[in-house]
């Protein structure tokens, strides 16, 4: 949580659920405002999915017309409680369908439905097409935080996601069958970037902590 | 008597105010866990820190109620639920998310009873969890009780030890008035004495944890603990420390603070939340409005520094308030000086 990189437009992971969606409609806003030809796209949980910030977002950009993609993420929990409990109707997309946006289900396990999916998104809201919404299933891998003993969940549920439902390994199937990728050149890819994430935590385990002084930095521009 | 966590004392007297009144339901997020999962219905999480394990093979999930993560919803219904006749203990998981619901806080609970004529009671407890110390960051560390202490209509419970707890919760779910109950994250693996069967500590009475002459130091939440230390490191030096817990901020004993003062002429106060408008200040200001002639010494206010609680470890300890800045304070306070505020 809490990371950040304004540079590229990515406005923070958020700690408070449902935090986010009403700042990615702000981020909306600007676009739409100075004209620019940006989109927002808010991630969204399936537990962040049932806070009221979502609803009101929904309407709100519907309503101003906003360049905004919901990304809805269902992953099947919340915390420790299943989608199957926690979320009313069972229907996502359908929720923001109802204000009266575009709205799809993909399976979020196969990275060219999400990725036509959004892009479809994008290319609306860029013409003036205003908000859509993609709802994406993937089921959670892990826990809700390092260490969760997942007793919500059948034990063998993971093992069998990891087989059926791996992201990667569809990626792969598809490219290298419809694309003609090699598998040897997916493994350079992966080399490449296992030696990046690494030399990256080397940097950061290794960086200086910061002063007792930057304690009082950064709370405002100027006080 | 026995002794029993901090954790330990909300859980018994959760079963004992359960068992006792078929009103009493506690709502919140994964309170039980494992709805809607693959492994089945059973119990999979008891609350995130455990306090409510057990409670719904005891009581039903009909009393035990799983919510989805929608903190003004969950307020809310205890709010609605309250005027039409339960006692519901809602959890908002970590107090910072009183941010989401404030205003079923500030605009609906604080209001009904003054806006209805005196015609409803309010039972709701709100149990949250408060506090720096565990690296969680800006948004799930803060301990805004002087902000909900300023809004008239409810109540706010900051207790320091499990024997508290008991006797405030205990009070707070029996009570007709809406009872912000803070505990804080760090005090959950504390022991102490908890008195057996029935025990009620009214609101707006505090508990002196050590008795002194010579300097007061009032104390709130995990602070008290800090200062119980410098008073039992300063009395083998012959300086006579008291510490008083007011254990409510809302409403606050203030006599007992001004009796102490009056006796003392010396006031330390011990806060882990913001230097502005919190209750070091509002002590600051009891002492300086009605026990100025009694002070012989600037009172000294302890507390973070005005910034969010950061992340990293070492910035955290630097935040909180420390032993040695309350005996620094304690020392200068004999001496008669100031010492440099934080922030």
């Amino acid at each position: 949580m809490h990371i950040a990189d304004l540079r590229k437009g990515m406005l923070g992971a958020n700690a408070i659920v449902g935090g986010a969606p009403p700042i990615a409609v702000g981020a909306a806003l600007t676009q739409k405002t100075l004209g620019t030809d940006g989109v927002a796209l808010a991630f969204i949980g399936d537990g962040a999915s049932n806070q009221g910030t979502v609803a009101e977002s929904l309407n709100f950009s519907a309503v101003l017309k906003l360049p905004m993609i919901f990304m809805f993420e269902n992953n099947g929990y919340a915390e420790f409680t299943g989608a199957r409990y926690h979320l009313g109707g069972a229907d996502i997309a359908n929720r923001a369908a109802a204000f009266g946006m575009p709205a799809e289900k993909v399976d979020g396990t196969d990275f060219f439905a999400v990725y036509e999916a959004v892009r479809r998104a994008v290319e609306r809201a860029r013409k003036g097409g205003g908000p859509g919404a993609v709802e994406a299933t993937a089921m959670r891998w892990y826990g809700h935080f390092e260490g969760d003993m997942q007793k919500y969940r059948e034990s063998k549920e993971v093992e069998r996601l990891r087989q059926t439902a791996d992201p990667l390994v569809k990626f792969e199937q598809r490219v290298t069958v419809e694309f003609g990728i090699e598998a040897e050149e997916l493994r350079e890819v992966d080399e490449e970037i296992r030696e990046l994430i690494e030399e990256k935590v080397a940097v950061a385990k290794s960086a200086p902590k910061p002063s007792n002084e930057a304690l009082y930095t950064d709370v405002y521009g100027s006080y | 008597m026995a002794i029993k966590s901090y954790r330990e004392a909300i859980s018994e007297v959760l079963i004992n105010e359960m068992r006792r009144d078929p009103r009493v339901i506690i709502l919140g997020e994964d309170v039980v866990g494992g709805l809607g999962g693959s492994a089945g219905e059973g119990e999979a999480a008891g609350g995130t820190f455990g306090v409510t394990v057990g409670l719904a093979a005891e009581f039903g999930r009909h009393r035990v109620i799983d919510t989805p993560i929608t903190e003004s919803a969950i307020v809310g219904a205890a709010n609605g639920a309250a005027l039409t006749g339960l006692r519901p203990v809602a959890e908002v998981m970590f107090m910072d998310f009183i941010g989401v619901c404030l205003d079923q806080v500030l605009n609906q609970m604080a209001k009904f009873r003054y806006m209805f004529g005196g015609k409803c009671s309010v039972p709701v407890t709100i149990r949250t969890l408060m506090g720096a110390g565990y690296g969680a960051g800006p948004q799930h560390s803060q301990s805004l009780y002087a902000m909900l202490t300023a809004i008239p209509g409810i109540k706010v419970a900051v207790p320091s030890s499990p024997a508290d707890v008991k006797g405030l919760l205990t009070t707070a779910i029996r009570g007709e008035d809406p009872v912000i109950f803070c505990e804080h994250k760090m005090l959950y693996g504390e022991t102490g004495e908890v008195p057996d069967g029935e025990y009620l500590i009214p609101f707006g009475e505090a508990n002196i944890t050590r008795r002194g002459n010579h300097v007061t130091i009032v104390a709130f939440s995990r602070m008290v603990l800090l200062a119980n230390k410098v008073a039992d490191k300063l009395a083998k030096e012959g300086i006579s420390v008291e510490v008083i817990d007011p254990r409510t901020t809302s409403p606050l004993d203030r006599d007992s603070i001004l009796e102490s003062v009056e006796k003392t002429g010396r006031l330390v106060v011990v806060d882990e939340a913001d230097p502005y408008c919190g209750m070091a200040s509002e002590i600051a200001g009891l002492a300086a409005c009605e026990a100025l002639d009694a002070l012989k010494a600037p009172v000294q206010k302890i507390t973070p520094p005005h910034t969010p609680v950061p992340a990293t470890a070492h910035l955290e300890q630097l935040w909180i308030p420390s032993v040695e800045r309350i005996e620094q304070a304690v020392r200068a306070t004999m001496a008669g000086n100031r010492v440099a505020r934080a922030g």
